[in-house]
């Protein structure tokens, strides 16, 4: 189980990098982030949503709801000029964390 | 598959009940989960789970209410505390900006007699800046608010330039085009044709344009006579105020303005009543008064002072020509394509002008052009014979040239002032700045004041134009300008910018200059924050350059009016009365009234008269390749001396001695210097004489030169004019030259017999001075707003020298103690501490002197025709004006230091 402030601060650039390809809903981005932890975080699935609202609140993201085929409106997300610059800032923090450990412990203990 | 007894949506609606009444989900939150719970349980049945499981599983997974309900709460919270300091961050921003006017207002009422200043100059040169703008955004929107005005189109006709060259055009030449002229006029029939034929033209309505007389008991009126189709107030906005439209489809009825309503008939309803009106010699008729349209709006070009039917014009000749033709169309993109349909209709007018006299002159319509109402102003210095008013450009550069210069007077006076004054406020921005506030607050607060004194000045302002300026301006234009404050959109931006500019521009540099100062230096001691930098004594020197231009300047424009008032028309306008004669029996009358009266002491007859008829005819050099237009008199032998119309060389036609033959001619010396250019290096009137040049498929000698003159007003310029004999058959006007002082009288004799001899008519005479009346009047209009302004200038720059000088001895009291204690004189004291001011003045009008000299000159020439020459006189007026008023404030403060008294002064520092 990941730690919850490692959790938390990953989770940011995660959501925004699931978004870069399209709007997504809540389960869509829930499910996939899970899975992409390996289930291995330690929340449970309300959490996201908040982090999601204040995203929205700071101007990352924006919000719009729309009529699903098999039930109640779905909201969805996507991202905003500003989350896209966002996006890339924690991109390029995030590269150069990576290749300190990588450069610390090499690329088969950073991957491994 | 789920166990007997379950149901998803009673557990779905379970689930969500729990949330129901906390205050941490906003908006649609709760959807949102409910959704992703729905999801979440699809999911897992899609997996194979029964629903009750994948349920169980989801909610598990969703986490505990208490979980869930904290992790939304804290978002809900940091949204609140952001919109909390938002507010505050507003609320704080208020506050400042509150206590920034509050400190500002209480600076102005300290300083009551600057503050004081300050507002009048500004507030001066708001009124006229404003009285300006409402003037210029009257002409630009001239006709803008007829409701059709993008579909109403003018009909111009357009011709080559040079009748010899056939220019080639692809598609219908514009205005702009320097190989054709557009024309205003067009032929009659044209409108009914084109209204006919184009499915695109909704109508057209013909205007005719006319000056009748209104015969009332004892005098008669002049009246402004618009001859239009019955479509008129379909296609114009005039509305009527009383009665209807009906004199625009039958004969003998006429629809007044409002203005000639009152002026006729005064406060009575004129509707219904009789008017009798009588057009050039013709027989008075009456006619009925069938509606009055109300007063026209202060943008409003296309005016007239009555409206008849177009019906009883001659409608069906292709070579008579009405004054204007204007088409209403479906919409406004059509104009081009209505160009390509009026097209054929050139045929039909060439071959009618062929067939009259004209046709020798080759007037050869090329083309029919369009131009939208609203174009209509701006295009009118390109085109010839319109009915349009021309853009008054020069009034409105100068007057907008003055109220710019006034402007900037104001600022740069209330600049300075703050900036003197700012030793007085060294302590304040001392604590102010030690007590922790920003350079940028500081400059804040003093940019804050200066707006806030500029929003006074403009409530000031405003009443002033209102009640003062704006009415003044009206009488002396003769315009009837209004501002609405309530509808007029533009106004508002013009009064928010006209505000802040005057505020940062009068209040940037005084505030960042104040800002500047450091609490350290200000404490020890105020010496090096109160000296005079010497970007401080530019803006000064800056100031009184202004004040000198716009002072020389109101003085310019004062002498050119003046100028005019005494220029001469180049002929006797005093002693001459001339008679208008309907037919020769009429003519005959008139002679025989002439020879008659003592009063008369010589008389001719004529076929032109200048102010009121000549035509005007292609003439071709001798050699044939040259074209040019002139101005054609058709006069007798006796006119050029009885006009005493000044000879140059060559000979008059005197009377029976020296009498011309038939083909000889008189021609201005504006003719000469253009039909001769060539080869000339200057003017040699002599050499033209003797020339043959060919008008109207006849060649003419010249046989004498005369000096120029004006046959219409001063704003005209001269053009090449020919003075022809004529056959006396032809002669219609009597010219009669009366002893000094007699013009009345003549008048009246010769107007007695003539009424005596046809009983139901009236005379129809005018005095030879009267052409130029008119144009006096609009030029002492004009003169007496200059002077309005240039008295405005003065004030302000007075009000500045005064404050700035009284500023001075205020910042140096303790000198002023010293020097009376070691027994300075007065007069010696004032002269030391003004000893600066002086220098910045004398500095500043030699600078402006050339520079005002430069521009005044060019400014006269590319404004008026005919102007005065430029002298040195407005620049000794406005030096002597200045140096009056330093003099003038050096006496004021020589008694308040006379009045000082040391022991008052040194124990108060």
């Amino acid at each position: 189980m990941l730690s919850k402030s490692l959790a938390g601060a990953t989770l940011e650039p995660l959501i925004l990098t699931l978004l870069a390809d399209g709007p997504k809903y809540g389960f869509q981005l829930v499910h996939r982030a899970k899975q992409l932890y390996d289930d291995q975080v330690p929340w449970t699935n309300s959490k996201f949503y908040p982090i999601l609202h204040r995203m929205e609140h700071d101007g990352w993201v924006e919000s719009f709801w729309q009529a699903s085929d098999d039930g109640p409106d779905r909201k969805y997300y996507r991202l905003t000029a500003r989350g896209k610059n966002e996006l890339a800032s924690l991109q390029k923090e995030w590269k150069r964390v990576n290749a300190m450990w990588e450069n610390l412990w090499g690329p088969e203990v950073a991957f491994g | 598959m789920s166990k007997p007894g379950f149901n998803l949506e009673t557990a779905v609606s379970t689930w969500r009940h729990q949330f129901k009444y906390s205050r941490a989900f906003k908006g649609r939150d709760l959807d949102e989960l409910e959704q992703h719970l729905r999801d979440h349980v699809a999911w897992l049945m899609d997996s194979g789970l029964p629903a009750e499981d994948a349920f169980r599983q989801a909610v598990g997974e969703l986490g505990a209410f208490h979980e869930t309900e904290s992790a939304y709460r804290s978002v809900a919270m940091m949204k609140t505390r952001d919109r909390r300091e938002v507010t505050h961050e507003l609320s704080h921003q208020f506050s400042m900006l509150s206590s920034y006017f509050r400190a500002a207002s209480r600076n102005l009422r300290k300083n009551k007699a600057t503050s004081l200043i300050n507002i009048v100059s500004l507030s001066v040169a708001i009124a006229v800046t404003l009285v300006t703008f409402l003037l210029v955004s009257a002409f630009l929107t001239e006709d803008f608010y007829h409701e059709h005005a993008d579909e109403i189109f003018m009909v111009h006709r357009v011709e080559p330039v040079d009748a010899a060259i056939d220019s080639v055009s692809a598609g219908v030449p514009r205005h702009d085009d320097p190989a054709f002229q557009w024309y205003g006029t067009t032929p009659a029939p044209l409108g009914p044709a084109i209204a006919e034929s184009s499915p695109d033209v909704v109508r057209a309505v013909r205007i005719g344009a006319t000056r009748g007389q209104v015969l009332l008991r004892d005098e008669k009126l002049g009246l402004n006579v618009r001859f239009v189709d019955e479509g008129f107030f379909a296609m114009f906005s005039f509305p009527l105020q009383a009665g209807s439209d009906a004199a625009l489809r039958e004969e003998g009825g006429v629809i007044l303005s409002a203005e000639e309503a009152t002026r006729i008939f005064g406060a009575e309803d004129p509707t219904g009543r009789t008017v009798t009106l009588q057009f050039g010699s013709g027989d008075p008729r009456d006619y009925t008064v069938t509606g009055v349209a109300a007063p026209f709006r202060s943008n409003a070009d296309l005016k007239f002072g009555a409206l008849m039917s177009f019906a009883g014009q001659r409608t069906d000749d292709w070579s008579a020509f009405s004054a204007a033709t204007f088409l209403q169309l479906r919409s406004a993109d059509a104009a081009r394509q209505v160009e390509v349909q009026l097209t054929p209709l050139v045929a039909p007018v060439n071959a009618a002008l062929a067939s009259t006299s004209m046709g020798n002159v080759s007037p050869r319509v090329h083309a029919f052009a369009l131009d939208n109402l609203k174009q209509l102003t701006r295009h009118r210095a390109d085109v010839e014979d319109s009915i349009v008013g021309q853009f008054p450009t020069a009034p409105i550069v100068v007057l907008g040239g003055l109220s710019a210069l006034l402007l900037l007077l104001a600022c740069f006076n209330c600049m300075n002032i703050t900036i003197a004054q700012a030793a007085k406020r060294l302590r304040e921005i001392g604590v102010r700045k030690v007590v922790g506030a920003r350079r940028s607050q500081v400059a804040f607060q003093f940019l804050a004041e200066n707006i806030l004194l500029c929003f006074f000045a403009l409530l000031v302002g405003l009443l002033l134009a209102w009640q003062l300026v704006l009415p003044a301006f009206n009488g002396i234009a003769g315009l009837n300008l209004e501002f609405d404050l309530f509808s007029d959109g533009r106004l508002w931006v013009f009064l928010i910018a006209l505000v802040l500019g005057t505020g940062v521009l009068s209040g940037l540099y005084p505030a960042l200059f104040v800002s500047s100062f450091r609490p350290t230096i200000i404490f020890r001691g105020m010496d090096r924050s109160t000296k005079r930098r010497p970007i401080t004594t530019a803006l000064q020197g800056f100031q009184f350059v202004l004040a000198f231009l716009s002072l020389a300047a109101g003085v310019t424009f004062i002498l050119n009016g003046h100028y005019y008032s005494d220029r001469s028309a180049g002929y006797d306008t005093k002693q001459i009365v001339v008679f208008e004669a309907g037919s020769v029996a009429e003519l005959d009358v008139l002679r025989s009234a002439a020879s008659a009266t003592p009063e008369v002491d010589s008389w001719t007859t004529s076929q032109h008269a200048f102010g009121r008829m000549w035509s005007e005819e292609s003439v071709r050099m001798g050699d044939g390749e040259v074209e040019f237009k002139t101005t054609v008199f058709g006069i007798s032998p006796d006119f050029p001396a009885l006009m005493d119309i000044a000879l140059v060389a060559g000979v008059l036609p005197d009377g029976g001695r020296k009498a011309f033959a038939p083909d000889q001619i008189l021609v201005n010396a504006t003719f000469v210097r253009e039909a001769f250019p060539a080869g000339t290096t200057e003017f040699d009137p002599a050499s033209a004489v003797g020339r043959t040049i060919r008008m109207d498929s006849t060649d003419y000698h010249i046989a004498g030169v005369v000096a120029d003159f004006h046959f219409e007003d001063f704003f005209s310029v001269i053009e090449p004019s020919i003075l022809r004999l004529s056959d006396p058959g032809t002669h219609r006007y009597l010219i009669a030259r009366t002893l000094p002082g007699a013009r009345k009288a003549v008048a009246d004799r010769i107007a007695a017999s003539y009424e005596s001899a046809f009983v139901d008519r009236t005379a129809d005479w005018y005095m030879q001075g009267d052409m130029f009346e008119s144009f006096r009047r609009d030029s002492d209009g004009l003169t007496a707003i200059f002077l309005f302004v240039s008295v405005l200038a003065l004030i302000i720059s007075c009000l500045s020298v005064y404050a700035l000088s009284a500023q001075n001895i205020m910042n140096r009291l303790k000198e002023v103690g010293v020097r009376k204690v070691l027994g300075g004189r007065s007069f010696g004291i004032a002269q030391r501490l003004n000893r600066k001011i002086v220098i910045v003045l004398t500095v500043a009008a030699i600078i402006s002197a050339p520079l005002g000299y430069q521009v005044l000159t060019i400014l006269l020439g590319n404004l008026f025709a005919y102007h005065m020459e430029m002298s040195v006189l407005p620049f000794v007026a406005a030096f002597l004006v200045m140096a009056g008023m330093t003099v003038l404030t050096i006496a004021i403060q020589v008694r308040a230091i006379e009045r000082a008294r040391p022991a008052e002064i040194l124990g108060a520092e």
